[in-house]
């Protein structure tokens, strides 16, 4: 497994503020993965392991990692769609 | 060190893996006895695969950020993590979670390690930078996604889960009214660079470390503070399990009611530099206006630090976005062992 | 004027262990030629389709391995577009022969897939999609949100999807060349391992190795024809797409090749379409114009698709049952549709190749002499 060059890194990291914590509504959902609308824009995110969300669901975006680290390379952190609890 | 000026927690966050092992099925696993029951732990929290320091840190923080106004935020200058399981050995955890919160580049920042007191010292600093108007807010954290050695002692008890403390100047929820710490060469708990566990001294961990340091911090701080244990409504001693924590606070002299809400680790583990700190938080989700609280964290190799804080008038105005935070995240997933030993693999 | 297909060759399709990327090439190519009875001296220009020998065998420059195959080293290019790959290589030769800078070239398209574990196979296809956008997906997650869709807006069934596994299955124990020869019935289908939400183990293509190669002509043959050709483009990432129910991609290229040729949807016998996944067959045939939209899960259930019905979808057995190596199955579906006219089973056929999630859309109408 080769991990994320660190230019990619840095870029992704960016991004990161924009989603955090933001609550969108499930469009479409599969295993580990949605088509989620926030503030009226659309999104595939991977969804935190155990949920399963469906159609019309609440999610918040969370902070997690984004695939098993390598021994030694950087590690690679984002954001997933977790099921909002009421 | 007493302080004069206003200085304290603006807000609070916490977070907690939602997935839980019981001890029963970690003894069940190493064909053991329950060593759970006489520590005093029934349950422990195990992060997810895809959870590790620096997204419990963002989670917490997150919390305590999402209930001040957006100045807070943009004004936070110093950010210290304490964690015995940073992800990396260089490179900080501190800059990933600045940068998933988007925090200002004016930022004093650093990794800490000092066992479970970590947390606690990342806070002291933290009230410190505020306090010499060095940094207009900042945010400690404590937080561990903790190691065991599968079959030792340990595995019974090492969790994960952090929480988070914002510290400012301007109008504070809970005032810090007193804090000291200690610090001696007692090797009571260590990891070596290339281990994957720590090693620890068995009954050497008791009463030369954890007993002696949490001891000398709360004489010295009831001293300068001019309290007595009777002065407090609540207290938080650092909690590997719930046996050390118990006894301690007998031979101070509190009791259990103080003690009601400092012993999650009944149902959560030992959070290592999380301990202390989600302790306070668990505390402050119940406490009211005008409350004393004494805090006490213990970290091997050893040392303690010490705080004394008093809820502020207003704490309960401002409580309404404080209604048990650490409770609700307290979740009921509990997994297998053979799922477990996955997991920390990792 | 008009193109004709000279000669096709479709390789076993399969793991074939024995078999490099290089000897799927060279049996492809050399193969395709014998059959169009040519010397390879005729051949101007080499054309190949491949979308993965970069990142499963770091070997690119694919033109100049296949060109050194002729002693006469012919210039060649390399063509990626996704699974879309064999079809952009056959437009793109097309132009060459259309512009009359060549008369005579050759197309090959080749995969070598079964080299590598199932992970990095998943891994590389994946890059298909839009990597940053559609981070952690794989393409089995993304036809799995269409699939959602089109089961809530037509209340497409489990078994819907199933029959056309089960349809495309039966077909291929008629093909020789195909890597399965094994029918199922609707239970299998639905019964197979869950791969995501609500595609199973066998409403998915398989991991394949293979090569198909066609040499193609601007001179005046008696060879089955290119009627029209058509390429359209899509948003790569589903989050910005217009629909999620039908592939504009596909739509917009069947238009173009129906508007080229006078041929409408209702004049095809037989066609070639791209079912990655039992989904997208679906999608296919509604976007094609043989059936309306939400009507094609229905249409496959009720035996409309396969002999005797209102059209033969998959002949081959498709990508599903015959196997789809990336890169190779763009031409292929060309080589087999153009080999059926000459056989005269048909006289006019259709194919279409998509790329990602249908980002690309490839459409070929071919037809016997009319």
């Amino acid at each position: 497994m080769t991990s994320i060059p660190p230019p990619v890194y840095w870029r992704q990291t960016k991004n990161w503020q924009n989603l955090l914590g933001k609550i969108g509504t499930v469009i479409l959902a599969t295993t580990n993965f949605v088509l989620i609308e926030i503030e009226g824009q659309r999104y595939e995110l991977m969804t935190v392991t155990g949920d399963h969300l469906k159609p019309k669901d609440k999610a918040v975006c969370v902070f997690r990692r984004l695939s098993l680290p390598t021994p030694s390379g950087l590690i690679e952190y984002g954001l997933k769609a977790h099921v909002l609890k009421s | 060190m007493p302080t004069k000026t206003d200085v304290g927690i603006i807000s609070y966050g916490a977070y907690l893996p939602r997935l839980l092992i019981k001890t029963e099925a970690i003894a069940l696993a190493n064909n053991s006895p329950n060593l759970g029951t006489c520590l005093g732990v029934n349950s422990k929290t195990v992060p997810d695969f895809d959870e590790d320091t620096a997204t419990i840190s963002v989670q917490a923080a997150f919390q305590a950020i999402s209930r001040t106004k957006n100045f807070v935020k943009k004004n936070i200058q110093a950010l210290f993590i304490g964690s015995e399981s940073h992800p990396y050995v260089v490179k900080p955890t501190g800059t990933i979670v600045s940068a998933a919160l988007g925090l200002g580049q004016r930022l004093a920042m650093a990794d800490l390690q000092f066992a479970c007191k970590a947390g606690t010292q990342a806070l002291q600093i933290c009230l410190s930078y505020v306090k010499s108007g060095m940094a207009k807010y900042g945010l400690a954290i404590g937080a561990d996604t903790a190691q065991s050695c599968p079959g030792d002692a340990l595995e019974y008890t090492a969790g994960a889960g952090g929480a988070a403390f914002i510290v400012g100047t301007k109008q504070p929820i809970v005032k810090l009214l007193a804090t000291t710490s200690v610090a001696t060469d007692t090797p009571d708990f260590w990891r070596r660079p290339k281990q994957n566990y720590p090693q620890h001294a068995g009954r050497f961990s008791g009463q030369p470390a954890y007993f002696y340091h949490s001891s000398y911090a709360t004489r010295q701080i009831l001293d300068q503070a001019g309290l007595s244990p009777a002065d407090f409504d609540y207290c938080l001693f650092h909690t590997p399990n719930a046996k050390f924590p118990k006894a301690f606070a007998q031979e101070m002299g509190f009791t259990k009611k103080q003690m009601k809400y400092s012993l999650l680790v009944k149902k959560i583990g030992n959070l290592y530099a999380g301990s202390a700190m989600l302790g306070l938080a668990n505390i402050l989700d119940h406490a009211k206006n005008g409350d004393k609280i004494l805090m006490v964290s213990y970290g091997s190799g050893s040392g303690s630090d010490a705080f004394v804080w008093q809820c502020a008038p207003g704490f309960d105005q401002g409580k309404k976005f404080y209604q048990n935070l650490v409770n609700q995240q307290i979740g009921k997933d509990f997994i297998s062992y053979s799922h477990y030993r996955r997991l920390t693999k990792i | 004027m008009k193109i004709s297909i000279l000669g096709e060759y479709i390789t076993q399709f399969g793991e074939l262990w024995d078999k490099s990327l290089r000897d799927l090439l060279y049996e492809s190519a050399t193969q395709a030629i014998a059959s169009a009875d040519l010397k390879p001296s005729a051949i101007e220009a080499i054309f190949v389709a491949n979308m993965g020998a970069g990142i499963l065998e770091n070997q690119l420059h694919l033109g100049a391995l296949v060109s050194s195959f002729f002693s006469h080293h012919p210039p060649a290019f390399r063509i990626e577009g996704a699974c879309a790959s064999g079809s952009l290589a056959v437009v793109a030769a097309q132009q060459f022969l259309l512009s009359g800078r060549y008369q005579t070239v050759l197309v090959v398209g080749a995969e070598k897939m079964t080299d590598v574990s199932s992970a990095v196979n998943t891994k590389f296809l994946a890059s298909a999609g839009d990597f940053s956008r559609e981070y952690g997906s794989t393409f089995p997650a993304l036809y799995a949100l269409l699939a959602q869709a089109h089961m809530q807006k037509y209340a497409t069934t489990r078994d819907m999807l199933s029959a056309v596994s089960v349809k495309n299955h039966r077909h291929a124990l008629a093909n020789p060349k195909a890597q399965f020869h094994k029918a199922f019935s609707l239970a299998d289908i639905n019964q197979s391992e869950i791969i995501a939400d609500p595609l199973r183990l066998l409403d998915c293509s398989p991991v394949t190795d293979g090569a198909a190669a066609i040499v193609l002509t601007s001179k005046r043959t008696k060879s089955p024809q290119i009627l029209a050709c058509a390429y359209a483009c899509d948003s790569l990432a589903l989050a910005d797409r217009q629909s999620l129910t039908e592939l504009q991609a596909t739509k917009s290229a069947a238009g173009q090749c129906y508007h080229q040729s006078g041929v409408t949807a209702g004049d095809i016998e037989m066609a070639e379409v791209h079912d990655c996944f039992t989904i997208s067959e679906i999608l296919a045939i509604e976007d094609l114009g043989f059936f309306k939209k939400g009507r094609g899960g229905q249409a496959s259930l009720s035996g409309q698709t396969t002999y005797g019905g209102k059209i033969v979808i998959n002949p081959s057995g498709g990508l599903k049952a015959c196997g789809h190596p990336v890169g190779a199955t763009g031409v292929k579906q060309i080589a087999y549709i153009s080999n059926l006219i000459r056989h005269k089973k048909i006289n006019i056929g259709l194919t279409h190749n998509l790329g990602g999630s249908g980002a690309t859309a490839v459409v070929h109408l071919l037809g016997g002499k009319l």
